[in-house]
């Protein structure tokens, strides 16, 4: 019983250990450089589309901003979680951080967490809140809705985005622990966030409030703006399921991830 | 009596169709160093990877401290500090980080200043104090192996595994590392492999051969080195043909191994009893036009004993 008890300590000490190490990676020169380049892509991006653009788009500021941070930072979640899971197992970086106190577990659930707090924010929290800052000062986002959304509001929409990346995080590190090429790996999930995405035909509109498709996609049923848009603008958050099932979804896929990376020989 | 700090017992490993290991039986002695040696191919990485929990074995028990690894890796291998064979740290990450990022990963580990200061004490000892703040993707190969000592002893483990810890490095380098090995001794023991046997005659208290998945030889290095009493090393010039005739079939003669050098030839006699060496001096002294250079007792090198243990034809 004593030896479980510091088994578990020394475990716990070695998932913080290498959660802390990866999260350390988004701080310094580097991250603030990754910073200033994620706030200025996405509010570039979103710029171009409210003001140097058309302007019945730019009229939809805040929608281009959410669709923005449900594209750029998933897919930077992929590339990276691919090259964190299938990388470091295949360069031997996996192999060093587990030859020491770390469990293999506590080393893919650290991994995936680490990059998803890392892109939570610098690419959508802070980017988000920049966004926030300068979108109602814009004329064309006047002409639909003069007042700024309530920030709270705001928040919880960001925070849905955040889900919506832990999702694809989780299914690139199980795919990535599973299939252990990076090509094949990136190309899959890249695949599902299209279908999810683009071509919810394939999926019953009563799975969507099951499924990361309720929170990318406007409910077809009512066929305005994607849920967050709506919440922002006052109205109820309607999928609520959908933000509860993606999350433990992305929770089973870490946890199969760690099980069955207990399975390689590193 | 002291638990040896590493024990392996009847060590399988089977890759498909492969038998890495065979039954491997080995004793590592808690503070001693052990230099493990074998050609490549011979089982010492995956031994090594399955002391760290990296790969599994097939069957057989392995305990490091007396902990078994398979039950409980995690506890062991907060007692180990490991070098691996092609060391490679996080790209991203300076030479500092690396080090305080593996300090960080063992239970009780300093913070703050005291941790900035153990880990700058340890660069220092692998000679990277000018590289620290230097990201790990511009290193070179001996500039890693450094780093991988640094960070395999920053957790002041009390069992250090180094998986051919001088190789890559130059002249230089390979002394400071078996300097920084020796000076292991007082504080862990030391296992490491190499295929230099002069870095195991200088720094090893005790040896273990392996070759094909098995245990060859294990024991102290100066128990492998002891040579018996009729081994007699002859180093002669001039046509020494008729002498290595007539000798060859003196039934107290075992064997003669001869090696050619131009005109000079180095003799090994091996004699039936350590008595028979006075039958052999003076049958050397009779040699016609023969000049005795150097006649004694054979000195064994390491090379000697591994080649003669091991075998020549046992690569990969």
């Amino acid at each position: 019983m004593a030896i479980e008890v510091a088994a578990v300590r020394v475990g716990i000490g070695g998932f913080f250990g290498v959660l802390g190490a990866d999260l350390r990676r988004w701080l310094g020169r580097r991250g603030l450089l990754h910073l200033i380049l994620w706030v200025a892509g996405i509010n570039g991006f979103v710029y171009f589309l409210v003001v140097a653009g058309l302007a019945e788009f730019g009229a939809l500021g805040y929608e281009n901003l959410l669709n923005a941070l449900m594209l750029f930072p998933v897919f930077a979640g992929i590339i990276l979680a691919e090259a964190t899971i299938v990388g470091e197992y295949r360069s031997g970086v996996a192999a060093w951080l587990i030859s020491k106190p770390v469990t293999r577990g506590g080393y893919v659930s650290a991994k995936l967490m680490g990059l998803w707090i890392g892109l939570s924010v610098t690419v959508i929290l802070i980017p988000g809140l920049v966004a926030n800052w300068w979108l109602p000062k814009v004329e064309p986002y006047r002409f639909v809705t003069p007042e700024a959304p309530e920030f709270g509001r705001f928040l919880v929409a960001l925070a849905v985005t955040m889900v919506v990346l832990g999702f694809f995080i989780a299914v690139t590190g199980l795919l990535g622990v599973v299939i252990r090429r990076r090509g094949p790996v990136a190309l899959l999930v890249m695949v599902l966030w299209l279908v999810l995405r683009f071509a919810p035909s394939q999926i019953r509109p009563s799975w969507y409030r099951y499924l990361p498709t309720g929170l990318m996609r406007a409910d077809p049923d009512v066929n305005g703006w994607i849920p967050g848009m709506e919440y922002i603008h006052g109205n109820p958050f309607g999928p609520v399921s959908a933000v509860w099932a993606t999350a433990a979804v992305s929770l089973a896929f870490v946890g199969v991830a760690m099980l069955l990376y207990r399975r390689l020989e590193l | 009596m002291t638990v040896p700090a590493i024990e392996i017992r009847q060590l399988k490993k089977r890759y498909r169709k492969v038998e890495a290991l065979r039954g491997l039986d080995l004793t590592v002695e808690a503070g001693s160093v052990c230099g493990f040696l074998g050609p490549n191919g011979a089982g010492k990485t995956t031994t090594m990877k399955i002391l760290m929990g990296l790969i599994r074995p097939t069957s057989g028990w392995v305990a490091v401290d007396g902990i078994d690894v398979r039950e409980s890796g995690l506890l062991a291998r907060s007692h180990i500090g490991y070098l691996p064979q092609d060391p490679v740290f996080p790209s991203y990450q300076t030479v500092r980080g690396v080090v305080a990022t593996a300090a960080r990963l063992y239970p009780g580990h300093l913070r703050g200043s005291a941790l900035r200061r153990r880990v700058d004490d340890l660069i220092d000892r692998v000679g990277m104090t000018d590289k620290a703040k230097r990201r790990t993707a511009g290193l070179s190969g001996g500039e890693r192996q450094r780093l991988g000592i640094a960070q395999a002893l920053i957790g002041e483990p009390d069992l250090v595994i180094l998986d051919e810890p001088s190789a890559g490095l130059d002249p230089t380098g390979r002394r400071d590392m078996l300097n920084l090995i020796d000076g292991l001794r007082s504080t862990a023991t030391v296992f490491y492999s190499t295929h230099i046997l002069d870095d195991v005659e200088r720094i090893s208290d005790t040896v273990i051969m392996i070759s094909r998945g098995v245990v060859v030889a294990q024991g102290d290095i100066d128990e492998i080195l002891t040579v018996p009493d009729t081994d007699y090393a002859v180093r002669l010039r001039g046509d020494a043909e008729a002498l290595h005739s007539r000798l060859e079939y003196e039934p107290w003669v075992k064997s003669i191994d001869v090696r050619r050098h131009g005109d000079i030839e180095d003799w090994i006699v091996r004699l039936s009893d350590g008595s028979a060496v006075e039958r052999l001096a003076p049958a050397l002294v009779d040699g016609e036009g023969l000049d005795i250079i150097e006649f004694h007792l054979s000195d064994r090198r390491l090379e000697d004993a591994y080649l003669s243990l091991v075998g020549v034809d046992n690569g990969d």
